[in-house]
């Protein structure tokens, strides 16, 4: 897992399976980008083929967090197969919570909030 | 891992076990994958398929739920997938997937049926997901 700053935006690459063994990883993206300072996340998951409660309590642990300083976590992905898994634990519906299909557009609900 | 596989007119075989190591259930979705993209089943399935199994393993696993190894064996039939997991000590299935994200409720939309059974040989559960192609060997 990678941590990219573009535009001085911090991007979380994800590729590949998150399940409960590669979890840990998330966390640990997610955790740094937040102790740097940053209360608003980008996690790229456009080259993410797998997730599970794994991963999706990793990104509740992580959405919490984010809730606390008033923050927002954006995910990027246009697999159909994650988008229906964030949908069916309903993190999607979470205020703090944004999917969005492209950087361009992560970019744009970053700056905006 | 052991896998053995052998294949008779309309049914498919895959034999799996595993020791309890969550480490490896990407190799189970990896062998699941590849058995079932040689048919023409949809993505979607497959997809279904392999996070439901998935999550069971990962679950036996940190509940400690594993008598030895964990057995998953795979059937194929006209319009029907069919994962047996066994090796695994008795529990309701409701307290297995006890994720507050990914429950029972939310793991039965995914599949077609999910059934335990206990029929003196152990402790097993049952996957079904049927699929709208039909194939042939």
């Amino acid at each position: 897992m990678e941590i990219k700053k573009y535009d001085d935006l911090p991007i979380i690459y994800a590729e590949g399976e998150i399940d409960h063994w590669q979890a840990p990883q998330l966390e640990q993206s997610i955790n740094e980008v937040i102790d740097e300072g940053y209360h608003r996340i980008i996690i790229d998951f456009d080259n993410l083929t797998y997730i599970d409660s794994g991963g999706i309590s990793i990104l509740f642990l992580g959405l919490q967090k984010i809730k606390a300083l008033k923050g927002q976590l954006i995910v990027i992905t246009n697999n159909e197969n994650i988008i229906k898994i964030l949908n069916l634990v309903n993190i999607t519906r979470q205020s703090e919570f944004s999917l969005c299909s492209s950087f361009v557009d992560a970019r744009k609900k970053y700056l905006k909030e | 891992m052991a896998v053995l596989k052998k294949s008779q007119s309309n049914k498919a075989v895959i034999k799996l076990k595993i020791p309890a190591d969550k480490s490896l259930i990407s190799l189970v979705r990896l062998v699941i994958s590849a058995q079932l993209r040689e048919k023409p089943i949809e993505d979607e399935i497959i997809d279904d398929i392999k996070l439901v199994v998935s999550e069971l393993l990962a679950k036996a696993i940190e509940k400690s739920l594993v008598t030895g190894f964990l057995s998953l064996e795979l059937f194929l039939n006209v319009k029907q997938v069919e994962i047996t997991i066994s090796g695994l000590k008795e529990i309701k299935l409701d307290n297995l997937f006890d994720s507050p994200y990914l429950n029972i409720s939310a793991i039965e939309t995914l599949v077609d049926s999910l059934n335990s059974t206990n029929n003196g040989l152990g402790f097993s559960i049952i996957i079904t997901k049927k699929f709208g192609e039909q194939y042939g060997d």
